[in-house]
């Protein structure tokens, strides 16, 4: 206090006030900061060590003993067949599946938020698939989907000689696409759910005062209004089905078969880096141009979408 | 509903890149065991191998089951409807046989109760019967080594994977079953210990074991990485049944009968199943490649023989069975594996190995079947799958370690795995006392002469994965054998370049 009381007033006020600034800000960082070491040590460390993994070959059983390849694995693994096809089985599984799972969960969110009977069972009942293990239900489906499964008995009732869905190579991605998309449309109608909840009802009042028709009301009100939720959930869903990788290593029993048409890009990660005995250079290359996809159809989302993001 | 979005999209975010996620257990298991299981296990969240645990049960009946022994109930020995072939061979008596082995005092070795430690081993059992048998076993031990504790650790689907990232991670398990098709990997990258000291210590001789299958895990040092559990080479299995009422009164005997009596059968059999059930597996199309005097890789591993005129031969036999009508892959007929085809009653002829057998036992269907040596083509060829038990480079308890594995290959415990009518023993002194025990498998026992080895050199684990899916589509007629060929050896090719 001695050499507080030479200093003019206005000057030991700012001084105050950096002080607190200062012990604000490390508060902050105290409660930012197991977050941060978390996200540092599982996402951004493993991030750059992907890009440096990518930069060898690798043995995985013996890292040590690694050798500098520079950019090569690149080219290798972009001219690699195996890997081209699985960019063209990921990318057609990824399209079908985000335009069918996006509109059924919003389809199922408008359905579940009408005043029906047992709305609440269908709520359930619709989330239910997302909440269990997709291993499981993976194997379910293998049943579901076997030349004498239940579905082509289904199919045999209506006169229709199904194939062996999961052995034959134009059935087989079909087949998982179905089952992701079952799997996943649950939790993206939580998501519509929640959305459709915050339109203000004033609004449709407002639309059938002008003497606007239920289908008008969902096209020209509640579509637009979820654009933002919509922008999240197509994000999403590119983002999971560019990895799919569980689904399709069931459906197939861990071959990619047949004829690799169930082969998608995390499976040829997989393959490349476990089951080659020194491939973990060419895995990390093919993840880091995994990721460069995702992240470019991102961004090229958000241009699409060019609206407020609220997520 | 905003945490299920956390949640889900920080999951997202944290699988970006799953790999990248994987190095992480690398890196970790610097800092030892705890922190290690802590890594391995997030990177195989991320990475979505959680569906491996589950995953296993398909691809294990799918495809290599052969890789694996199989346990048959004590029920199967010597059904009599194989009496005829029990005459020829039930002469040597099992006594005899144990008495050979007593006299060249490689039965039991004596054990060491003075050594100490604690041991981890892990096994993929094909089945729960196989898995009863090593507890039996462990339990044996137990007697044998008091003062050695064993932990079993059942690794129950993509064996060879799992075992990689273990290695990988440094908590890998000090004894643990290696397949011949993986073997020159792990002992090439130094990850395996060499028995050559271990044994000469306990006065057990390698010699003990066949030749073939010890040279499957010897490395290019001379040194023996691993003792061979057991083998099985493939054989034939038919219908006796549908075969009779096809007017076959015996098996065929080579390619030209095979066809043969496969068109008889066709006429035979009813629409959605076929005479022979053959699976688009390299684990199966090789033998044949090997009987037109092919084959894949050459013998010391370093080039490939895709495109000499053999493997084209053995190719164009293999995918003519198909393309004649002759045959359907399992799936068609809808079976896992051509076993289930013929416990199905969907195909009449199978070529498999005795692991078939424990299969039919449990369908209480054995006697309906008889084996057969495969059907000759321009030579013999066949595969010889084995297994066998190794330990770890990095193991801290390396006495315990070979006492465990030494003891669980010796004569009287691999007695209680070929005698419970599992694999073919590998060590020579069982092999009188089996073929005494189970006549009607001397087929199986037989076609170990001609046979390779399921192996082909440094960087050939897991090529079976690389190849059959062109198998496939030769099957399914999108691809000519020609352009199959080319395939097959670009794929080889890759293999051998990037070691």
């Amino acid at each position: 206090m001695a050499i507080s009381a030479d200093r003019p007033v206005a000057q030991e006020k700012v001084l105050t006030l950096q002080r607190q600034k200062q012990q604000d800000s490390l508060a902050g960082w105290l409660f930012v900061g197991p977050a941060l070491l978390f996200f540092s040590v599982f996402t951004v460390f493993p991030i750059l060590f992907g890009v440096f993994l990518s930069l060898f070959k690798i043995n995985v059983t013996t890292f040590e003993n690694r050798t500098w390849v520079g950019l090569d694995n690149f080219p290798k693994v972009l001219g690699n067949e195996d890997f081209q096809v699985s960019i063209w089985n990921t990318a057609r599984f990824s399209f079908f599946v985000v335009i069918i799972q996006t509109s059924l969960s919003l389809l199922l969110a408008v359905a579940v938020n009408q005043k029906i009977r047992g709305r609440t069972f269908f709520r359930a009942a619709f989330f239910f698939p997302s909440i269990s293990s997709s291993v499981v239900i993976s194997i379910i489906f293998l049943w579901f989907f076997n030349k004498f499964g239940l579905l082509n008995y289904a199919l045999s009732l209506i006169g229709i000689n199904g194939p062996s869905w999961t052995d034959d190579p134009s059935a087989a991605l079909p087949a998982i696409m179905s089952l992701n998309i079952w799997t996943t449309a649950g939790t993206f109608m939580v998501i519509y759910l929640a959305a459709l909840q915050d339109i203000p009802g004033q609004l449709y009042e407002a639309a059938s005062i002008d003497g606007a028709n239920g289908v008008q009301k969902f096209f020209r009100i509640t579509v637009p209004l979820l654009t933002a939720t919509t922008y999240f959930v197509v994000t999403l869903g590119i983002i999971g089905t560019f990895q799919v990788f569980d689904q399709a290593f069931i459906i197939s029993g861990g071959t990619g078969g047949p004829q690799k048409s169930t082969l998608t890009i995390v499976f040829y990660i997989y393959q490349q880096a476990f089951r080659e005995r020194n491939g973990m250079g060419l895995a990390a290359a093919a993840a880091v141009i995994l990721f460069v996809i995702i992240f470019s159809l991102t961004l090229l989302q958000r241009r699409f979408f060019k609206t407020e993001q609220n997520y | 509903m905003s945490v299920i979005d956390k949640t889900r999209q920080r999951f997202k975010l944290t699988s970006v890149l799953a790999i990248m996620t994987l190095s992480v257990g690398l890196l970790l298991s610097a800092c030892g065991d705890a922190t290690n299981t802590a890594g391995t296990a997030a990177t195989t969240a991320a990475a979505g191998a959680t569906t491996a645990a589950g995953a296993t049960t398909a691809a294990a009946m799918t495809t290599s089951a052969a890789a694996m022994t199989t346990v048959a109930g004590a029920t199967t020995a010597a059904p009599a409807t194989t009496a005829a072939v029990a005459a020829t061979t039930a002469a040597p008596a099992t006594s005899a046989a144990v008495a050979t082995t007593a006299a060249t005092g490689t039965t039991d070795f004596t054990p060491n109760p003075a050594v100490t430690g604690n041991v981890r081993i892990s096994i993929a059992p094909s089945t729960p019967a196989e898995d009863a048998i090593v507890d039996q076993q462990l339990a044996n031990f137990a007697k044998a080594y008091p003062n050695v504790k064993v932990t079993k650790e059942v690794i129950a689907s993509d064996y060879d994977t799992k075992i990689k990232t273990l290695l990988a991670s440094g908590s890998a398990p000090d004894v643990f079953y290696v397949d011949s098709l993986l073997a020159p990997d792990l002992i090439v990258d130094k990850l395996l210990e060499p028995v050559n000291s271990y044994a000469d210590k306990l006065k057990i001789n390698l010699g003990d074991f066949y030749p073939n299958l010890i040279k499957a895990y010897t490395g290019p040092d001379g040194k023996v990485y691993g003792l061979p559990k057991d083998h099985n080479p493939l054989g034939m299995i038919y219908s006796k049944e549908l075969l009779q009422s096809a007017g076959v009164t015996a098996p065929p005997t080579n390619w030209d009968e095979l066809k043969s009596v496969a068109q008889k059968l066709k006429a035979k059999m009813p629409a959605g199943t076929a005479p022979i059930s053959l699976p688009p597996d390299i684990a199966r199309a090789l033998a044949f490649i090997y009987q037109a005097g092919g084959a894949m890789v050459s013998d010391d591993g370093k080039s490939s023989k895709v495109t000499e005129a053999g493997f084209k031969k053995g190719l164009d036999y293999y995918a003519s069975l198909v393309k004649e009508g002759l045959a359907l892959k399992p799936k068609d007929v809808g079976a896992d594996w051509p076993g289930d085809a013929l416990l199905k009653g969907k195909a009449a002829i199978a070529f498999e190995g005795a692991w078939f057998i424990p299969a039919a036992d449990k369908a209480g269907a054995l006697s309906k079947f008889g084996f057969a040596a495969l059907p000759k083509g321009d030579q013999v060829g066949n595969l010889d799958f084995t297994v066998a038990y190794v330990m770890t480079a990095k193991s801290q308890n390396k006495d315990a370690a070979f006492a465990l594995l030494s003891f669980l290959t010796s004569d009287s415990q691999q007695k209680l795995l070929t005698d419970a009518g599992l694999a073919l023993p590998s060590r020579k002194a069982l092999t009188e006392a089996f073929s005494a025990k189970f006549p009607e498998r001397k087929p199986f026992l037989d076609g170990t002469n001609g046979a390779k080895a399921w192996q082909f050199g440094v960087g050939f684990g897991g090529i079976d994965k690389k190849v059959n899916p062109v198998l496939e589509g030769v099957f399914a007629g999108n691809k000519t054998t020609d352009a199959a060929v080319t395939e097959i050896d670009k794929v080889v090719k890759d293999t051998l370049a990037n070691q």
